[in-house]
């Protein structure tokens, strides 16, 4: 085949060599047709014989081949038109012969002469493919987009919720996660960030809290120092878990009541430091007889020297005889009572159960009056259905006072002051003794009000036209400013706190002092004890709460005597 | 057989410039240049180099043109002032001898014909002329003389003939991309430095080159063959045909002075830098025979271009005022009081000083042209001790004094006119000694470093003059301050002059004790030759005395000392001393401590040989002549090249040191950077004298500098390169944020424009700039300091590092 | 060297030799250390209603220093570059930089709070942690790998070990060539199969591709079997676990060819000589080269995460006044 060979000499100039021949073989030799300068040419390096129209069989006989087609070290290879490759450091590269020709190679680029070329060794990081500008852009715009951009966009347009799953969001920004009870409001930070760049202002609150009270009812305290322009999230903190919500931390008590005489508006009030540490008594809030004896009214009192508080529930009831230790008697013998029989934990509410006139008392105590010819049963809480029962129960008896006049000269009240059972028809049949003082059925009620029935257990309001019942107070609780729940002290006996079995009067409150408390809690200070802080019993302005107000309290404690009337027995003399 | 009035030899710019005003003139007149063109020297520059007009404030006096341009410019405008003038010229005519008779000069040149002229112009430079193969084809075109840049011949087989340096560098820079022949007369490479001996063996060995050893070239024949030339090789195994594509003649050249002398010029002194002795009007002590240009000691073009003109007029009698009047009369203003001239006032200088008594009006003009007059006032500081500052002031007229103790101007030596001061810190190369302050109104003529040498070269008796008072000096400053003058006359006349090579031994252990040394320039190594093995133990630098201790102690050489670099010392003779001592308690006091604390540093160094070796290494890397080095320490070079960036930086984009290269000895790296010798070796043969010490110490290179590269080939330790800096510095930010444009300290321009001048570059110490060396600055580790020698030997000596 | 307190303040007074981490006797060091204590003792002693975090006082206070550091940590890359406009010595800035980076970390984690959770604060914090980590990495290198390149490279700089490199092979390549084509075959394909440095992975892990010494093993497999068939008896005079390690090979060679029968084999010699030269050569400036991979391979992470950092920090700031 005739082979034209195109060269480029040192000086820059083509220069254009024509060869016979079977094959052309390549190489450094001098009897080689293409003879290329260079030591990493062998002498014999390589041949390019026909393959068929276009395409050449390229051998090489040197052990370092040729680079062709990125590989290197090929021996054998099919090249065709146009195909490069790179023998000893120069190129060629096969073309379309020109007319006449069945081969054109083209040394494109000459080595440079010197013995060995090489690809530019790679000795550092960067030429190794570190970069530190490429990284370093991707990571800003990464962040940028995704941290910034995006959760921006999706605040402006609103999320669509297909994509609110895949894309990142402002929920990225959250510092934490929100409380339970705000968790309804989802991904939806608007609900409380209602401006951006803006704190949260109450608005925000007050929307769902709209019934909330302040934490007094002090007219002014909106201006105490530790309220004025405050914000409920000045307190109240969010994605900060459950307590930071309502924050445990006396000092946001203490920071004002702990030196209340330094501020305005809290006149009166005692410091409060710590639970076990420095905290009033407590302040109970109890029922005395107003002072013509109607009625019972609320105050708020101390306990007294001896630490007992008196309440005048107007029921008297004697805890110790009931409780005592021997059991009372009841309908069959006697029985033994316990706390529990009485009073039942309300599972519903924090307290008991109210207590019951037919559950509690009416097995023992029925209200009968009983004659010779029937007996009458009064119904309960009921004063003028009562009354009229009693007046109409005497009057046929009217007429035979004469014949049971003997009897009832027998028949004397038992000074001893043992009670008589109400009702009972006992040896001799019941004969009124008021009666013998003139049949007159005024008289005959109030008899039985104040002394055969009612007013056994009762508080008798004479101030009337007619005696009546002064309906007892019975409270759930007597230190309404603390939340106090009995679930967690089940496992305490309740005499430990209420020492019933030593009250000796009826109007005995047999609740615990604060030194009963702090025997288990302390406040924050001490190590040995509950750890309570004030909002663990004080609750700040919650709306089914009764606020924690100053109402003034009776100066002194009154003592037991105070409270009551005349004793029936006192009462039954002549 | 044609006579003329005025033969000009050599048409460089000296002679073209004489010719072209001859013509003009009219005078008759014949230009003779061996070479077939004009002004070789120019003519062999590398193309589009750019030729410099230095000095600038010099006025042009000529009548051919000349300004600052690239060579091809530059010849083709003298080959047209040439031409327009009519100047006779004659190509390829080289003057072999020139004879003086009663009626004129005959010349006889190389092709036979000979030329009859009433006067002669030398003006061939100081290059020489090549000498050729000798041998038939010589002159054929691929047959060159000189190789401007290797990198142009690639896969060619060359000869080079040759076995001097030139040809060794040409052969070796060659090799590699060339089949490289080269062909030596001798058995050996003897006429060549150690580093291309070395070289070009390796490369033999290695068989990048091969040699024909004690073989020379009969003929050249241009053949047909593959390769244009055909050499015929003469070689002790008979003659070898050597087929190739060029031949590279490295001969060398016969040198000018030769040439003048056989001519019957007398010349100043026997120095090889000793200039023909010739009168104010450059007239030789040949009458009638005139040296210009380069050959006269002007290195520059233009005043080789005035020169020319000057000679052709005085020649044709024509009143001429030298073109450098006005500068001299500027500078010699102060001696000018209106009346007296410029040529008096000259005059008036040369007699005021013994130094210039032998002067010719001519040395004295040159000299003055270059040296500086100063009119200080009675109390006038002058210099302080401590600055670097190589010029040396003579007294024309007023009195100065000598600070002899830091204290202030109690003690006070003075000095009266007519002598001269600042020659120490000349000698030395080290800061002053002393301050000097004028006593009384005064006029110095401030002589610059490079005028001085030039001047001690030239003149013996200035030469003698220096060194006496340098002795007188330096013995009293050094040694004895409290003697009197003729305690120092009787030492000072004793004393002899030695110079040490490098290296070379000045006493070795177990000799007799029969002198001590003060150091005049250069510093030594004093050490123990323990085992053979050279430990150093101290490092005394230039202005201080060695081997005192054995000659008090009465002993033998008990250590070896070793000139450190080129060394210049004053003994003096060991009875001497001990008069000295004996004459002065005081004096034997002072020296009895210095005796004493150096045996305790001696011991102090023998007790750890790793410190005697790193000094040795240290020194050995040319410490021992530097005022202030750049070292790292590689225990914390993190190899950021911060301090190469820094460098480049802060000197248009140009780094002008190398951080990698350079040896390292106990993790001790010393860079090539500058080392800013005592006596740099790139000030000597810099044309336009543009290399300086600045006060502080730091040598660097002017914007005068016209790039001939002499300093780069002078440097010992390669530290100048040839660059092109830029003036703009690359967007910092623009790089950081978006990777544009190029980083700091990479040149912004693609690539560098042909045009630019390459100039010399070297550490400047970053002079003018507040934060100190730039390198040193940007190290982030601290690994990066420079220090002076004497304070780190301190530090290795006390153990640190 | 300044690796000790006491030299160094010495070398300090004459020739300002002093490593960064100790620069003016641990002044920043001490700077730090008293920011990270002060830091500390508030955070202590100070009680928030809501417990610590980034929007208490002291929160706040830590977080603007943190930020302010981390701006001024960063301008350290630019301070650096700032070669003719910089005050002071960069020696300082890089002891500053390291004591104070270090000091971020506590500060930013303070100011945190310890609130850790998926968004984009804790982001930015893990973003500051490694950046912290990657210096701390670079502190180590650079005062353990310095020496060690030092030791590597014998006084002989990559530049100029890579020349050597080049010229043995240039050589070897030339001798081969007068010896024969074979010879020269395997010498060229060996040249051609050096390989000198490689990828960032295997400059840092130190494994390049060991192709190099191929070629002198069929060299000397080819010399083995010659003198075989000299020697006319069919025994093996290579094992193959000879031929694997090079300098048995070379010494082998040697000896073999102590025999001066052939001319040729004193240039064999010399080109095994000069090919395990090469190898031993190659071996030393790969090391080289990874030694200073390892040194600098952190920067490559410190910088651009100390960029993201920064936007991340912004982000942070942006994000948590905007949900103010």
């Amino acid at each position: 085949m005739r082979i034209l060979i195109r060269q480029q000499a040192a000086d820059g100039t083509w220069k254009e060599t024509i060869c016979e021949g079977s094959r052309l073989t390549l190489g450094r030799a001098t009897q080689q047709m293409l003879q290329l300068p260079g030591l990493m040419v062998a002498l014999e390096h390589a041949e390019l014989q026909m393959a068929g129209a276009g395409h050449y069989r390229l051998s090489s006989k040197a052990l370092t081949g040729v680079e062709f087609e990125g590989r290197t070290g090929v021996r054998e290879a099919i090249v065709s038109t146009g195909s490069e490759f790179v023998l000893g450091g120069h190129q060629l590269r096969i073309e379309t012969p020109t007319p006449g020709f069945d081969l054109l190679v083209v040394v494109t680029l000459a080595s440079t002469g010197q013995a060995v070329s090489r690809a530019p060794a790679r000795l550092d990081l960067d030429s190794g493919g570190l970069s530190k500008r490429r990284p370093a852009l991707a990571l800003v715009v990464a962040l940028l987009v995704l941290g910034l951009l995006i959760p921006l966009v999706l605040i402006a347009v609103g999320r669509p919720a297909m994509l609110s799953s895949i894309l990142p969001t402002d929920m990225a920004w959250s510092s934490g996660p929100v409380t339970s009870s705000h968790a309804h409001f989802g991904g939806d930070c608007q609900a409380c960030h209602a401006t951006p760049f803006r704190s949260i202002q109450d608005t925000s609150c007050t929307s769902c809290h709209a019934d909330i009270k302040h934490h007094s009812d002090h007219p002014g305290i909106g201006d105490l120092p530790g309220f004025k322009d405050r914000r409920c999230a000045d307190c109240h903190q969010e994605h900060r878990g459950e307590a930071a919500l309502i924050s445990q931390n006396p000092a946001l008590c203490t920071g004002c009541h702990a030196r209340p005489e330094t501020l305005a508006g809290f006149d009166g009030m005692p410091p409060v430091k710590d639970f076990r540490r420095e905290h009033p008594a407590f302040r109970y809030t109890v029922s005395i007889l107003s002072a013509d004896g109607s009625t019972l009214k609320e105050t708020r009192v101390k306990a007294g020297a001896d630490g007992k508080v008196q309440d005048v529930s107007g029921s008297l009831f004697p805890h110790d005889s009931h409780v005592a230790a021997a059991g009372i008697k009841g309908p069959n013998g006697n029985e033994k009572l316990v706390c529990s029989s009485c009073h039942v934990a309300d599972t519903a509410k924090a307290g008991f159960r109210d207590l019951d006139f037919q559950k509690h008392c009416q097995r023992c105590h029925e209200l009968k009056l009983v004659t010779p010819e029937r007996t009458l049963e009064l119904p309960h809480g009921q004063n003028d259905a009562s009354r009229f029962l009693v007046e109409m129960f005497y009057v046929p008896s009217v007429r035979q006072q004469a014949a049971t006049a003997a009897a009832s000269e027998a028949a004397t009240p038992d000074g001893d002051g043992n009670r008589r059972r109400i009702g009972d028809a006992g040896g001799n049949a019941a004969s009124p003794e008021p009666v013998s003082t003139g049949p007159d059925s005024r008289t005959l009620v109030s008899e039985v009000f104040e002394y055969q029935v009612c007013g056994k257990c009762h508080l008798i309001d004479n101030t009337g036209e007619h005696p009546k019942v002064i309906p007892p107070k019975l409270r759930h609780t007597w230190l309404p400013a603390a939340r106090f729940s009995h679930a967690p002290h089940n496992a305490v006996p309740c005499s430990d706190c209420h020492q019933v079995g030593k009250s000796l009067t009826e109007t005995d409150l047999n609740l615990p002092g604060i030194e009963t408390c702090r025997q288990c809690h302390a406040g924050t200070h001490d190590q040995d004890g509950v750890e309570s802080t004030c909002v663990s019993c004080h609750a700040m302005h919650r709306a089914d709460q009764q606020l924690m107000s100053k109402a003034p309290d009776t100066a002194a404690p009154v003592s037991a005597s105070a409270l009551l009337p005349a004793s029936p027995t006192t009462g039954a003399a002549p | 057989m044609s006579r003329c009035k005025i033969a000009i030899i050599g048409s460089g710019p000296a002679g073209i410039s004489a010719a072209c005003r001859a013509a003009e003139m009219g005078d008759s007149h014949v230009l003779l240049e061996a070479q077939p063109h004009l002004c070789n020297t120019i003519y062999r520059y590398q193309k589009r180099k750019h030729v410099m007009a230095e000095p600038s404030a010099l006025p042009l006096r000529a009548a051919c043109r000349f300004e600052a341009g690239c060579r091809e410019d530059l010849l083709a405008r003298w080959d047209e002032d040439v031409h327009q003038r009519g100047v006779n010229r004659r190509l390829n005519a080289a003057v072999v001898a020139v004879k003086a008779g009663e009626s004129g000069f005959l010349l006889s040149l190389s092709d036979g014909h000979t030329v009859e002229a009433d006067n002669v112009v030398m003006a061939i430079g100081v290059q020489g002329n090549l000498r050729r193969l000798g041998c038939a084809g010589e002159d054929l075109d691929l047959v060159q003389y000189q190789l401007d840049d290797p990198d142009e011949y690639v896969d060619e087989v060359i000869v080079v003939v040759g076995a001097g340096d030139a040809a060794i560098e040409n052969a070796v820079a060659l090799a590699g991309r060339n089949e490289v022949h080269i062909v030596n007369r001798k058995g050996e490479f003897s006429r060549s430095k150690d580093g291309n001996n070395a070289a070009i063996l390796k490369a033999i060995e290695e068989g990048r080159i091969r040699c024909h050893y004690h073989a020379s070239p009969e003929q050249v024949l241009a053949s047909a063959g593959p390769k244009p030339l055909q050499l015929t090789l003469n070689s002790k195994d008979g003659t070898l045909l050597l087929p190739c594509d060029r031949i590279i003649g490295r001969l060398g050249a016969t040198p000018p002075r030769e040439f003048l002398e056989g001519c019957g010029v007398r010349f100043t002194s026997s120095h090889a830098a000793a200039l023909p002795a010739l009168s104010s009007q450059y007239e030789s002590s040949v009458p009638g025979l005139y040296v210009i240009g380069a050959l006269a000691g002007n290195p520059l073009i233009k005043q080789a271009i005035n020169q020319g003109y000057e000679v052709v007029e005085r020649i044709a009698r024509r009143p001429v005022v030298p073109a450098d009047e006005p500068l001299l009369r500027e500078k010699l203003a102060p001696l000018l009081d209106g009346r007296t001239d410029v040529a008096s006032a000259i005059e008036k200088v040369g007699k005021s000083a013994a130094v210039f008594a032998k002067l010719t009006a001519l040395q004295l003009r040159e000299f003055l042209l270059e040296s500086t007059l100063h009119t200080p006032k009675a109390g006038d500081v002058i210099y302080l001790a401590g600055t670097f500052g190589t010029s040396m002031f003579v007294i024309v007229s007023g009195e100065v004094g000598i600070q002899l103790d830091e204290t202030g101007m109690s003690a006070m030596r003075t000095i009266r006119a007519g002598r001269i001061f600042g020659e120490m810190a000349l000698i030395s190369g080290r800061p002053r000694s002393a301050a000097v302050m004028a006593t009384e109104d005064c006029v110095l003529v401030e002589v610059p470093r490079r005028a001085m040498l030039k001047l001690m070269a030239a003149e013996e008796s200035v030469k003698s003059v220096i060194d006496q008072t340098f002795a007188e000096r330096a013995i009293q400053t050094f040694i004895a301050p409290e003697a009197d003058e003729a305690m120092l006359a009787t030492v000072v006349s004793a004393a002899r002059q030695c110079v040490f090579k490098a290296n070379e031994v000045i006493f070795d252990v177990g000799q007799e004790a029969s002198d001590i040394h003060l150091i005049r320039s250069g510093s030594v190594m004093v050490g123990t030759a323990e085992g053979g093995e050279q430990a150093v133990l101290a490092y005394v630098a230039a202005g201080q005395y060695f081997g005192e201790e054995d000659v008090i102690a009465g002993t033998l050489r008990t250590q070896r000392v070793q000139a450190a670099v080129k060394t210049e010392t004053l003994s003096i003779p060991a009875d001497r001393f001990r008069l000295l001592l004996e004459a002065h308690p005081e004096i034997h006091e002072a020296v009895r401590l210095r005796f004493r604390d150096r045996i305790r540093q001696r011991q102090e160094m023998a007790k750890s040989p790793g410190r005697g070796a790193l000094m040795h290494f240290l020194l050995g890397e040319g410490l021992g002549e530097a005022t202030d080095a750049l070292l790292i320490d590689e225990s914390l070079c993190v190899r950021c090249d911060q301090c190469e960036t820094a460098c480049a930086a802060t000197h248009g984009n140009v780094s002008r040191l190398d951080r990698e290269a350079g040896a390292t000895f106990e993790g001790l790296h010393v860079p090539t950077s500058c080392r800013h010798c005592e006596h740099p070796h790139c000030m000597k043969e810099c044309p336009p004298d543009a290399i300086h010490r600045a006060p502080n110490g730091e040598v660097y290179i002017d914007d005068t500098c016209i790039g001939c590269g002499n300093c780069e080939r002078n440097c010992p330790y390669g530290v100048i390169q040839m660059g092109v800096g830029e003036d703009t510095t690359p967007s910092l930010w623009q790089w950081l944020v978006l990777g544009r444009g190029s980083a700091p300290g990479k040149p912004v321009a693609k690539k560098a424009n042909k045009d630019q001048v390459k100039k010399a570059v070297k550490c400047d110490m970053c002079r003018g700039r507040d934060q100190g060396p730039a390198c040193v600055q940007a190290c982030p580790t601290g690994a990066a300091i420079r220090v002076g020698p004497e304070e780190y030997f301190a530090l290795i000596s006390r153990g640190d590092r | 060297m300044a690796t000790d307190n006491a030299s160094s303040s010495t070398a300090d007074e004459v020739a300002g030799h002093s490593s960064h981490l100790i620069y003016r006797n641990y002044f920043y060091a001490k700077v730090a250390g008293a920011l990270v204590a002060l830091a500390l003792l508030i955070y202590l002693l100070y009680d928030p209603l809501h417990g610590h975090s980034g929007s208490t006082w002291l929160g706040y206070t830590l977080g603007t220093i943190s930020f302010g550091l981390m701006v001024w940590l960063a301008w350290f890359g630019v301070r650096k570059r700032q070669f003719q406009t910089g005050r002071g010595s960069v020696r300082a800035w890089v002891s500053a930089h390291v004591y104070l980076g270090m000091a971020l970390l506590v500060t930013a984690t303070l100011h945190s709070g310890f609130h850790f959770s998926f968004n984009l604060h804790t982001v930015a914090y893990v973003l500051l942690c490694a950046v912290v980590v990657s210096g701390l990495y670079g502190i180590l290198v650079y005062s353990i790998l310095p020496r060690r390149i030092t030791e590597n490279r014998r006084d002989l700089p990559p530049r100029a070990m890579l020349a050597e490199i080049y010229r043995l092979d240039d050589t070897a390549l030339r001798l081969a060539d007068k010896v024969s084509p074979e010879i020269h075959a395997i010498v060229s394909r060996s040249v051609a199969n050096v390989r000198i440095g490689g990828s960032a992975w295997q400059q840092i892990t130190g494994r390049y591709e060991g192709r190099n010494d191929r070629g002198l093993r069929v060299l000397a497999e080819k010399r083995s079997d010659q003198l075989r068939r000299e020697a006319g008896k069919g025994k093996a005079l290579l094992s193959t676990q000879a031929l694997d390690r090079l300098e048995t090979v070379v010494v082998m060679a040697d000896q073999l060819f102590e025999s001066k029968q052939r001319n040729q084999a004193d240039e064999i010699k010399r080109i095994l000589d000069m090919l395990s030269q090469r190898k031993a050569l190659v071996e030393r400036l790969n090391h080289d080269v990874t030694l200073r991979a390892r040194l600098n391979v952190w920067l490559y992470l410190h910088v651009p995460l100390t960029v993201g950092l920064l936007v991340a920090v912004l982000a942070h700031v942006i994000a948590v006044f905007y949900y103010f």
